[in-house]
């Protein structure tokens, strides 16, 4: 009885569906027929080219993950190859949800590739599920970080990325899959993967500087903080304070040393540092950042030769629609 | 017995209903971690791999002992393997991230073979650092022998260390001899694991024939799941000399798992970071995997490819027939 409960229950409660079913003594009793439908994909740009080119030092074309016949799927992480010696160097990425007529973007302003996307067998996790399917797409927009400069003609970069999901087929003939199929479309109403980083992407830190930064949550939307990544030229330490509470996210004591070192508390696009319970800032409150550089870097603003120590911080995690809350 | 019933506390200690005392789980305290090595009779050091071309080298075996003092139930001290680590060093270019040579793990005795070709090391095992972790653990028991034969791709004679790790059980410990309750809860425990073991264990898919690329060459490769159960692959792991794309599809069914070729750098793993696949793939039996590589290095490239995953010997069955097995048990 305890297994046909766990079974029922693992069916209706569950995105995935379980694949062996096994009885009290051990034996295998069978493998769920339905999971031939539920199967790994792996989404790209562009198919069958799936490398993106970016002009030097401009922006790419809008550049799409679309399905069509595939069917519909939930990306769990994103890749994208990074390899300076062959122009797959870094850049800036928006990402946006194309959901028929209207446009979302997910993410307040351009984050690096390198602190949302990570590399094969480090893919980045995405804190919530990305559905797509026919009528929606996933499309990304790449800016050139690293012009070279020199004379002309300038060697055109290249992306590469790429969306590992789990895709539904044969949805419309099978009540169990269209079931999740619904669950999957109807919860994006209410939450989807969201970035949150400095409203101008990044900020330059001269040497041994101090500078605070103010971001503000959007007025449609909480923001549910998951794990959070970081890319930089130099050494900095971050502290994070909620302005509604005027106190740090860091639960030290009030004479702790702030800011802190970053490589203490964030991760990189390859393992994100993943916070053990989400915090949740609620719409239209405010973050301030306190960054202190440790590098040393030289900066002159203009001179290419003292570029000072650039930061580039993303928050990941999850915006939540408001009337969710009402 | 699920963790997530209410009166447990955790995997060692559970509360019991009638004191509403904390009470220990003792047959979960007769279960240690153990490191299984090369059985002594092979070397009592590290296992010479003889050099690429020259003798092939001889198998090597893992055993595990067997302590009986007849209080074991026939079912000795098996081991639940669940990682495997190596380290390798010829004392010149080969440590262990540039290991070169393939594995084929065997259970002879049960005629089992857990690949169907020799996959390169490094698409199996790893460091103990970030140790590469089976999707389904292999059960080993007591009397069965582990069979490995390695061969080296490119080089001199290298030297290997390998272990297999995991829980040793200890149905003949003395304190589940004082506690009988426990002790045949450990029994049926391995008898669980025992009956499971025959129908579903660990399995690693790669190409029929080893890859070979000239510069920006495309070419396509068959993994055959073979007649003895379908594969669930989890993980997609590499090892290559340059960049290459990637596409997965089954030529029979017309099912493809990407729309265009993927990046070895941006979606495909190692054994020391596997790449996880977002759902596991079900291959039936007697189907195949067509693997269509394409090199974007630019130079002749040599690709290992595996699919991590297990092996099911079990039909597939809809919910109903499921249902209707366990209430026939029931």
């Amino acid at each position: 009885m305890a297994a046909l409960q766990e079974l029922d229950s693992a069916i209706l409660s569950a995105d995935r569906m379980p694949t062996v079913f096994q009885d009290k003594v051990g034996q295998i009793v069978g493998i769920n027929k339905k999971r031939i439908y539920e199967t790994p994909f792996f989404i790209n740009t562009n198919p069958p080219q799936t490398v993106v080119p970016i002009k030097n030092g401009s922006t790419s074309k809008a550049a799409s993950l679309r399905v069509s016949a595939e069917g519909p799927m939930q990306i769990l992480e994103l890749g994208a190859r990074r390899d300076d010696a062959n122009k797959f160097t870094a850049c800036n990425v928006v990402l946006t949800i194309q959901d028929g007529a209207s446009a979302h973007s997910l993410m307040n302003a351009p984050c690096h590739i390198d602190a949302i996307f990570g590399p094969g067998g480090q893919m980045y996790p995405l804190p919530e599920g990305l559905y797509i399917d026919e009528n929606r797409a996933l499309s990304a927009v790449f800016t050139d970080l690293v012009p070279t400069t020199g004379a002309p003609p300038q060697p055109a970069k290249k992306v590469q990325i790429t969306g590992s999901a789990a895709k539904y087929n044969q949805i419309t003939k099978d009540p169990t899959l269209a079931r999740i199929k619904q669950r999957l479309q109807t919860r994006q109403f209410l939450s989807m993967p969201y970035w949150y980083t400095f409203d101008n992407g990044s900020v330059t830190l001269s040497p041994l500087g101090y500078q605070e930064v103010t971001l503000e949550i959007g007025f449609d939307h909480h923001f549910e903080i998951h794990q959070m990544s970081i890319v930089s030229d130099g050494e900095v330490a971050v502290n994070i304070i909620d302005l509604t509470k005027g106190e740090s996210i860091i639960n030290a004591p009030s004479n702790g040393n702030y800011p802190v070192n970053s490589r203490l508390w964030f991760g990189q696009g390859g393992y994100p540092y993943r916070l053990h319970e989400p915090i949740t800032i609620f719409t239209t409150q405010s973050l301030m950042f306190q960054l202190q550089d440790l590098s040393g870097i030289p900066y002159v603003a203009g001179d290419a030769r003292y570029p000072g120590n650039k930061v580039y911080l993303v928050l990941g995690g999850r915006r939540i629609t408001v009337k969710d809350w009402e | 017995m699920a963790i997530s019933e209410p009166h447990f506390i955790d995997k060692f200690v559970t509360l019991d209903m009638q004191t509403r005392k904390p009470s220990p789980i003792i047959w979960r305290r007769n279960i240690d971690p153990f490191a299984l090595y090369f059985d002594p009779q092979f070397t009592n050091g590290a296992f010479v791999i003889n050099g690429a071309g020259g003798t092939p080298t001889p198998m090597a075996i893992y055993k595990l002992q067997h302590h009986s003092l007849e209080m074991d139930a026939g079912y000795g001290n098996p081991l639940l393997i669940n990682t495997c680590t190596f380290a390798s060093n010829d004392g010149l270019a080969e440590t262990t991230p540039n290991a070169r040579f393939t594995v084929f793990l065997r259970d002879m005795g049960d005629k089992t073979q857990f690949m169907n070709q020799p996959i390169h090391v490094r698409t199996f095992a790893w460091s103990s650092q970030l140790s590469a972790r089976m999707f389904e653990p292999l059960f080993l028991p007591t009397r069965h022998v582990l069979d490995v034969q390695f061969n080296k791709l490119v080089g001199f004679a290298t030297n290997v260390y390998m272990y297999m790790w995991g829980q040793k059980f200890l149905p003949w410990a003395t304190d589940l001899q004082t506690y009988p309750a426990a002790h045949e809860e450990m029994l049926g425990v391995l008898q669980r694991y025992i009956n499971r073991r025959k129908q579903i264990f660990p399995f690693w898919l790669t190409t029929e024939t080893p890859i070979q690329l000239d510069a920006n060459q495309t070419l396509e490769f068959d993994a055959l799941i073979g007649n003895d159960g379908h594969f669930e692959g989890s993980h997609l792991l590499y090892v290559s000399n340059g960049t290459f794309d990637l596409q997965m599809y089954d030529p029979d069914k017309k099912q493809t798992y990407m729309n265009g070729g993927i990046s070895n750098m941006a979606a495909i793993g190692s054994a020391q970071y596997p790449q996880k696949l977002a759902v596991s793939m079900i291959l039936e039996t007697g189907r195949r995997l067509r693997f269509k590589v394409t090199d974007t290095s630019g130079a002749p490239n040599k690709v290992f490819i595996t699919v991590r995953g297990r092996r099911i010997r079990a039909e597939l069955k809809e919910i109903a027939q499921v249902k209707k097995a366990l209430e026939v048990q029931k």
